[in-house]
């Protein structure tokens, strides 16, 4: 469907996009996966057709859209900020793109009602948009999107601002909602546990360029390079590869000291001094109370270093 | 793109032709008759220094007034308190002439409290409070306002008393804004016209009312240009100060707000008692004092200003009033479109607010004499004091605009007109008709540059009451204030505007 070849965008000196190239297949959900200010916003939007590229193409089903104005691209932008239209109630913003493609007022406002139903916001219609909470406000922005039928949806940071536990529970009524509609999307987000929870593949930018790009399932299995393994916020990378948790075998044996050890949420993290070096080692909370001596800092735990499991970057992905 | 970059054209020119170049004319009028020993004359010398020291006792006495009471309406709640809040901008859209009248009215010679202060400072200054009490009480307000809450309660965990806070977080956070103001209460009272005309009296007139006389009854050019080159040299330095000072203010928007909390101790209700009580004498008295003259100025008082010169005098305020708004609205609109792009231009637009118009109408005298008594100028003169309001209204909401939006309505269908008609005019509407209100406001209590400019068949509401004012006899006071009375109704009504306006703003 959607396909970037080569885009390239520089501001100055600053390079937001070198040699961009993508392809999403109907239905697709891909995330763009990259650190604050690393320009994902600015690819989203030249894909929208507000920012022009330097180079490169834009396609759509095999046709180029560059040159069209975005009101020309039958793509949908969700908003950081959702962007809803103050002067608006509910109902009209959601009406707001079918009013433009010359739908007759009470079919707009009927295929609205529909849409607000579909996202849990029946009743919701007359309120203003400032009264609305975070969640709401996310809701009313994807009706909004959806409402014109759009051949794309792109999704800038849609739910940075809302707080975690709302989140989720959006992220996965957000995915059903556009599994529903068939719809392509692309989504921009520096959360890596966002991009894992929403798309089919992850895109990893980094410096402009796509470092990585592999399913959802295979991302963290598989880092393209020392820094993508970094920015996933991998354990035990060295410049080579990284050694995976399995590679740290517990039971079998070994003696390793406990250099420190912090709980999370689902068990415990911690740092072991092996013969090989130092090691991060994730616990289970069920793993972790298995253990024949609580592992606080100066225990030994019996822990050894399989060699053989070691993944080299690049091998296989 | 031509035509967005010919935006800056209208206004500069109107700039240059109608300020930059007649005070040029000024100066140089001044500075060619350059005598030090004109300022030795006891009588001029008088004039200076009485200017000078009406504007410093009146920013010395609104700071000691203003403070507490920015404190009280910034800290308290208080029943009706948005509506104080607001009702502290009426003051700005009030004609000068309504103000002299009210002051007049409780403290002339036949005023209502029975004391007479005519030919004693105090008329003045008490004028002078009026209209700059409620700028610096609304300055410290928002200077208080953007305290930030966790700074004072930083500083009270810290071991700091209340007053030890107000001294060491509060205070220097609302300095600037204090200090900004002042700036601005100093070059509105030693360049004042209106009141220092109709309540200084012989000895305490203040420069403006001098240059008036020296032109207007006397015709002596050199003396009034060595005067209006003084007065713009102090009004520029005091300007130049003001606009560093302003940089200065940081708005820092989500700042976590103290809120305001009712008065729970005595001593705390009797502060606010006379916090309030203050506010109500300077700025308020005055109005509800024109106000209960004009009703009770009896029907035939009120039918006698259906006169030919009635009938005249309204249908000039009108005409003028309308024809300066709308031109103001497209000179305005110009002004902010073209500085978005630039800073010099936006701050060109306080260039009108600055200057004395006074000096403005004595420079294109002096510039344009061909044209003295021609009506383009006097509605030039109009536009170039009524059209900054609507730039800087209109460039404060296109800065506020939320790019975001218009790129919304574009990604959902809309075409960049669409866009602009659907979600941006929406948007910008309420800022425009509230410039536009501000605009036609002081078009309608226009009086200095009138009277100096203005033919006698151009006699307007304002210059009316001046010259009633000036007749001999209790009836033409009485229809002076009854006429007073009808401005402050149309300017009541250019204020409901406004507030109107900025409702709807606000309850988005």
């Amino acid at each position: 469907m959607l396909e970037l070849v080569d885009v390239r965008k520089r501001y100055g000196g600053r390079v937001v996009a070198e040699a961009v190239s993508l392809a999403l297949a109907p239905g697709e959900l891909v995330a763009l996966l990259g650190p604050s200010g690393c320009g994902k916003s600015t690819l989203l939007n030249m894909v929208a057709g507000l920012v022009a590229p330097d180079a490169g193409e834009i396609r759509f089903a095999g046709a180029r859209v560059d040159a069209l104005p975005p009101e020309r691209r039958g793509f949908a932008l969700m908003f950081q900020d959702f962007a809803l239209f103050p002067h608006l109630d509910v109902l009209d913003n959601v009406a707001f793109g079918l009013v433009e493609r010359r739908v007759p007022r009470a079919a707009a406002r009927e295929r609205a009602r529909r849409e607000l139903a579909a996202v849990g916001l029946a009743g919701f219609e007359t309120r203003r948009v400032a009264a609305l909470s975070g969640g709401e406000k996310q809701r009313v922005a994807l009706a909004r999107a959806l409402a014109t039928d759009p051949r794309l949806l792109l999704l800038d940071e849609p739910f940075s601002s809302l707080d975690a536990h709302l989140r989720a529970s959006l992220q996965v009524a957000t995915r059903q909602r556009l599994a529903e509609a068939g719809i392509p999307a692309l989504l921009v987000t520096h959360d890596r546990d966002e991009a894992l929870a929403m798309a089919d593949r992850v895109a990893v930018l980094d410096a402009g360029r796509v470092a990585q790009l592999s399913p959802a399932a295979e991302l963290m299995a598989k880092p393209a390079n020392e820094r993508v393994a970094r920015f996933l916020g991998l354990a035990n990378v060295t410049g080579l590869g990284y050694w995976p948790q399995a590679a740290l075998r517990l039971g079998s044996g070994g003696d390793a000291r406990v250099l420190a050890a912090t709980p999370r949420a689902g068990g415990l993290t911690l740092e072991l001094a092996l013969p090989e070096g130092r090691f991060v080692l994730e616990l289970s909370a069920r793993e972790a109370a298995a253990l024949a001596e609580p592992p606080t800092v100066g225990a030994r735990v019996p822990v050894t270093l399989d060699a053989a499991a070691f993944c080299r970057f690049g091998a296989g992905a | 793109m031509l035509a967005r970059r010919a935006l800056w054209l209208p206004s500069a020119a109107l700039l240059a032709a109608g300020l930059v170049a007649p005070l040029l004319r000024v100066l140089a009028e001044g500075a060619g008759g350059f005598d030090l020993a004109l300022l030795l004359d006891p009588y001029l010398g008088w004039r200076v220094a009485w200017s000078l020291i009406q504007a410093t006792v009146t920013c010395a006495l609104a700071l000691v007034f203003g403070l507490p009471l920015a404190w009280a309406l910034a800290r308290f709640d208080f029943p009706l308190r948005a509506f104080v809040l607001r009702a502290l901008m009426l003051p700005f859209v009030m004609p000068t002439l309504v103000a002299a009248i009210g002051v007049l009215a409780l403290f002339g010679p036949h005023g209502v409290t029975g004391l007479n202060l005519q030919d004693t400072p105090w008329l003045l200054l008490y004028g002078n409070l009026f209209y700059n009490l409620p700028l610096v009480v609304r300055a410290g307000v928002d200077g208080f306002a953007a305290v930030p809450a966790s700074q004072l309660a930083a500083a009270r965990t810290l071991g700091a008393s209340r007053l030890r806070a107000f001294w060491r977080v509060e205070w220097p956070l609302v300095r600037p804004w204090l200090a900004s103001a002042l700036c601005l209460v100093f070059v509105y009272c030693f360049a004042g016209f209106g009141l220092a005309l109709l309540l200084g009296g012989q000895r305490y007139a203040t420069v403006e009312v001098e240059i008036y006389t020296l032109v207007a009854y006397e015709l002596n050019f050199a003396d009034a240009g060595l005067l209006a080159l003084l007065n713009l040299v102090v009004s520029f330095a005091v300007a130049l100060a003001y606009a560093w000072r302003e940089r200065t203010l940081a708005v820092a928007l989500k700042v976590e707000r103290l809120a305001p909390q009712k008065p729970r101790t005595l001593a705390e209700r009797l502060a606010l008692a006379a916090a309030l009580s203050t506010l109500l004498f300077t700025s308020f008295a005055p109005l509800a004092a024109v106000a209960a003259s004009g009703l009770s100025a009896g029907w035939d008082v009120w039918r006698g200003l259906w006169s030919e010169e009635g009938r005249l005098a309204a249908f000039n305020t009108l005409r003028f009033t309308a024809l300066a708004t709308l031109c103001a609205g497209l000179f305005g609109v110009a002004h902010a479109l073209a500085a978005r792009r630039s800073l010099v231009w936006r701050a060109a637009a306080n260039l009108p607010f600055i200057v004395s118009p006074v000096c403005v109408a004595f420079g294109l005298l002096l510039l344009y004499p061909a044209y003295a008594a021609s009506l383009p100028l006097l509605l030039a003169a109009y536009v170039l004091l009524a059209y900054p309001f609507v730039a800087k209204s209109l460039a404060a909401a296109l800065d506020a605009e939320p790019p975001e939006l218009a790129r919304a309505a574009r990604t959902l269908g809309a075409s960049p007109w669409r866009a602009f008609r659907r979600v941006r005019w929406p948007l910008l509407r309420p800022a425009l008709s509230r410039g536009l209100a501000f605009a036609a406001a002081t078009a309608v209590g226009e009086f200095a540059v009138t009277l100096f400019l203005s033919r006698p068949e151009w006699l307007t509401l304002t210059t009316w009451i001046y010259q009633l004012l000036g007749r001999p006899g209790s009836a033409n006071l009485a229809a002076a204030q009854a006429l007073a009375t009808v401005l402050m109704a149309l300017s009541l009504v250019a204020f409901w505007l406004i507030e109107r306006q900025t409702d709807h703003a606000r309850t988005r």
